[in-house]
């Protein structure tokens, strides 16, 4: 039996799809949560490893989630502070060609503790039960959203009783705008009021649509 | 009587077929049974995500076999089974009623109806 959130919305989604059945919805919702989790880049893990000092360029380090999950984006690499007096320590760089597997930009030339943090999306295998895993605490934050794109896609399919293309565009836009908005929460950390920094106007030359071009970090 | 066996949809595409009394049968249960195998993979093209996970069965006995279909779509097999009974050159047959059975289980599948 699936848990009461997941139940609560595939009922919702029911109510507006005559004729669907559970397991056409959980495939759905599987992509859906891909899309929403690519888009938003809402659910993170922080990954801590040890950098051997001795390791040669290029080595490939693996990015291994703690629950069943694709790594979708790298998003950022600190040295642990030895202290703990700061949360990060020194920035270091770092990229990911293959999903899952990160190579330094340069080496360290001793051991070094490290904290990569990473953007997850769904994987399979999913429960026993069809339900694709997740946090749930995405669900309950995004419940709306994530409706809209399961009713969205459902609708989408061609040749079944529940079909209605107008609908879903208008689902599938609204899902997009949800998860979009996720993102922008993501990016402030979900902190009330917490903008990004702007240049102060009194002191910008000429307009926005000039040459000065100043403003912060969208 | 619910639609859940194999002995079920025989016996409900019977009773469409007013055919319920064996002296013996108009419709054999092998015609039945083998319209009943042929519903299935018709209905799989109209509406495979009814089928995830499933493989499609072939019945040859009228027995306790669990037909493996979603309960809100159990009546468009017993219908395209009563239409393809119907569809045999006898004259007490009409094909417009064949037909309306035929067309009445596509719409079940793939409308609200």
């Amino acid at each position: 039996m699936a848990a009461a959130d997941i139940t609560r919305l595939i009922n919702n989604a029911r109510d507006r799809l005559p004729g669907a059945i559970e397991q056409a919805m959980q495939r759905e919702l599987f992509n859906v949560m891909d899309e929403f989790f690519r888009g938003s880049n809402v659910w993170n893990e922080d990954i801590e490893m040890e950098i051997p000092g001795q390791d040669p360029t290029n080595t490939v380090y693996p990015l291994i989630p703690s629950t069943p999950a694709l790594v979708d984006k790298l998003l950022w690499v600190y040295q642990l502070n030895p202290n703990d007096l700061m949360a990060r320590g020194s920035p270091m760089g770092a990229s990911m060609s293959v999903p899952g597997e990160m190579v330094l930009a340069l080496q360290p030339s001793s051991n070094v503790p490290i904290r990569v943090t990473v953007a997850l999306t769904v994987d399979d295998p999913v429960l026993r039960n069809g339900y694709v895993t997740f946090p749930a605490w995405v669900l309950a934050k995004y419940r709306d959203c994530i409706l809209d794109g399961l009713l969205g896609k459902m609708m989408s399919q061609p040749g079944k009783p529940y079909t209605n293309t107008q609908l879903s565009v208008f689902h599938m836009r609204k899902f997009k705008q949800g998860y979009v908005a996720a993102r922008v929460e993501w990016t402030r950390n979900n902190t009330y009021r917490q903008q990004a920094w702007v240049f102060p106007q009194g002191f910008s030359r000429g307009s926005q649509k000039g040459r000065s071009r100043w403003g912060g970090p969208a | 009587m619910a639609l859940e066996t194999v002995a079920d949809y025989v016996a409900f595409v019977r009773e469409l077929l007013q055919d319920e009394k064996d002296t013996p049968y108009r419709y054999s249960n092998t015609s039945i049974v083998r319209a009943l195998s042929i519903a299935i993979p018709e209905a799989k093209k109209l509406r495979p995500d009814l089928f995830i996970g499933v493989t499609t069965p072939t019945f040859t006995v009228s027995d306790a076999t669990v037909v493996p279909i979603d309960e809100m779509y159990r009546l468009p097999l017993a219908y395209f089974c009563v239409g393809m009974m119907q569809l045999r050159d006898d004259e007490e047959v009409q094909d417009q009623r064949a037909a309306a059975f035929l067309s009445m289980a596509t719409a079940k599948l793939t409308t609200v109806s």
